[in-house]
């Protein structure tokens, strides 16, 4: 049972707002949720009316957790009243009004570009305040991270995970200007907001990945002529090609501890698994097959790299002990498996899996060996999982056209990322940063 | 004869070199292509990139060879009626990177080329369709590239003469997501140099 699109309508006044801001935002259409979802009452802010309807923190914390999928904001015309301190709550005047929770909260002007904030969020059943936090001498530039923080903790109240709201991601996109493609390599916060391009290029940009600490990216770009492994950093303008060899250099991915980083090259004649110490510079060749052998990923442990190869025909699922080199197959079920992405807790892997019905994003369960199919769009790849192993962000095609979707780990909830005017492909869901 | 019959070639290629110009072709040539934006800096104005120069980038053969022609005997002449001119273009099978027998005709042809023009050398880029994962791709591509690279090798062509690169999935030479799209994309494109 899926509620499709019935929460677009809810959407569309925020897409239009965010159209207006520029055209390179991702913008963010609901297609599916739960239907169970829990209401929320995510009452307007006492704030200054100078603020843009961008800085309007309830605003984020509410679209936030409809992403989610787990909740229901109540429609602001059920509200009896707009409390904004926890005092003002007449609770009797909310028993018509289906909802659990109100989220409440007050914006203050201190000083030029400096705001006090008081959210309070409340369990209107047993009235009982659940958080009440205040920040203060945030600059109005920060206000939506605020929100993002705070809907982190409310979701963490609730459901008892960490949210991953408060997170960045990474994407490329692909438009014509004067005939001719150009790739750019993104940012923006895990919400499509405040997108900020950190690379151009005529030639084809591939595989972000993001560093453990989130300050860096290694990604493939063609700028030469071939695929070259860079990193560069987020913040500041450093950038280094790493060496590059005769063949490939792609793939990379980091180690949990960023010291090293997996990659696949070619230069001993086929596609290969290697690492890369980043400290030494030294190379270490991992597998040595004939076979395709590519899109490593780490265990949480760091001992164990998970990869695809085709070396029993179609790509699937193996994995190798990086000590005992001792390597298993992990997938069995379906004729194409590939691009594993593990969850942070390492229980689980986000693949590319084609079940006889199209290539669609699955969930590898280790505990189980299970593989269950999560999405339903058309020509999916590239799953990256949340930092909370909730979601999965990948690529997909709809109208003709690359872009992105986020859905559950169970497949219940879902939503389509964009962006005007162009394709978006090769996301990656960037780490909690500290 | 058979040396004289090659001279020819070079020009009844000057029309494919002309056809491998299409988008997909003229992409591949590079150089500092690619712009930092420091994020630091809101507003990035406009493409810092260098542009192409498509005439460069061609390098068209070497035409002057065309003058032996005038040497051939009608017999030989009519000898040279091409049985077939190959587009410099390979097709393979979804997930596939074995060579046909008609490939293996397109590249004996090239292989030719190259014996009767002992300084140009291949560049032999390999490319996937769109559906899979596009690092499965790349490495696909590779794979095909390296396929016709082996050929090329049984066919006595030193290796320090072929180049091979391969752009996955990145660089369809049509665009659609259909079979008659994919299957035009899964390719070598062969260029001379």
């Amino acid at each position: 049972m899926r509620l499709k699109n019935v929460l677009l309508s809810i959407a569309v006044p925020l897409l239009m707002l965010m159209s207006t801001i520029s055209h390179a935002v991702l913008t963010i259409e609901i297609d599916e949720g739960y239907d169970n979802a829990t209401p929320i009452a995510v009452v307007p802010f006492q704030q200054p009316n100078t603020l843009s309807a961008e800085q309007d923190i309830a605003n984020v914390i509410a679209s936030n957790l409809r992403r989610s999928g787990y909740f229901k904001p109540v429609s602001e015309k059920k509200f009896p009243e707009q409390p904004f301190e926890v005092e003002q709550i007449n609770f009797a005047k909310w028993h018509s009004v289906d909802t659990d929770y109100l989220i409440i909260g007050q914006v203050s002007e201190q000083s030029s570009d400096r705001y006090q904030i008081d959210i309070a969020f409340v369990d209107r059943l047993r009235k009982k305040v659940m958080l009440n936090k205040r920040w203060k001498n945030i600059r109005g530039s920060q206000l939506r991270k605020v929100g993002h923080i705070m809907s982190d903790a409310i979701y963490q109240e609730i459901l008892g995970i960490q949210g991953a709201f408060n997170t960045q991601i990474a994407y490329v996109t692909v438009q014509k200007e004067n005939k001719k493609k150009v790739y750019t390599l993104e940012i923006a916060d895990a919400d499509g907001f405040n997108s900020q391009t950190i690379l151009r290029s005529y030639e084809p940009i591939m595989s972000p990945a993001w560093s453990p600490d989130g300050r860096n990216l290694a990604y493939v770009s063609f700028e030469n002529g071939r695929s070259e492994i860079f990193i560069q950093s987020i913040y500041g303008s450093f950038r280094k090609k790493l060496p590059a060899f005769k063949g490939i250099n792609s793939a990379p991915s980091w180690s949990p501890d960023g010291t090293k980083l997996s990659m696949t090259l070619s230069k001993g004649g086929n596609p290969n698994l290697y690492i890369m110490d980043l400290k030494t510079g030294k190379f270490e060749q991992v597998t040595s097959d004939r076979a395709i052998e590519t899109e490593s990923d780490w265990s949480p442990d760091g001992q164990t790299l998970y990869f695809n190869s085709d070396r029993r025909g179609q790509p699937q699922i193996f994995a190798i002990d990086l000590k005992t080199k001792q390597t298993k197959r992990i997938t069995f079920e379906g004729g194409y498996n590939s691009n594993p992405d593990l969850s942070a807790d390492g229980k689980f892997m986000s693949i590319l899996h084609n079940n006889g019905s199209g290539l669609n994003i699955a969930i590898y369960e280790f505990e189980t060996g299970d593989v269950y199919t999560i999405s339903d769009t058309f020509l999916d790849e590239s799953p990256s999982f949340s930092p909370n192993g909730e979601m999965v962000l990948y690529a997909m095609n709809r109208g003709g056209r690359g872009q992105l979707a986020v859905v559950s780990k169970d497949g219940k909830a879902s939503q389509v990322l964009k962006v005007k005017n162009a394709e978006v492909r090769e996301p990656a869901w960037g780490p909690y940063v500290k | 004869m058979n040396k004289l019959k090659l001279t020819l070639l070079p020009a009844l290629l000057i029309s494919l070199v002309g056809c491998s110009s299409t988008p997909t072709g003229t992409e591949m040539e590079t150089q500092g292509s690619a712009t930092v934006v420091d994020p630091a800096t809101p507003e990035y104005s406009g493409i810092q990139t260098t542009s192409l120069n498509r005439s460069e980038y061609l390098d068209p053969m070497d035409l002057t060879q065309a003058e032996n022609l005038s040497q051939m005997t009608s017999e030989e002449l009519a000898e040279m009626e091409p049985k077939g001119v190959f587009f410099p273009v390979i097709y393979f099978g979804f997930d596939q990177f074995n060579i046909t027998d008609d490939s293996l005709e397109t590249i004996k042809f090239y292989a030719e080329i190259l014996k009767a023009n002992p300084t140009k050398t291949i560049k032999i880029s390999g490319h996937t369709d769109e559906r899979g994962s596009s690092g499965y791709n790349l490495g696909l591509g590779e794979k095909r590239a390296s396929a016709v690279f082996d050929a090329f090798s049984t066919l006595n062509i030193a290796a320090d003469r072929l180049d091979t690169v391969s752009f996955g999935e990145e660089k369809p030479a049509l665009a659609g997501s259909n079979e008659e799209a994919w299957a035009k994309n899964r390719r070598v494109e062969l260029l001379l140099k």
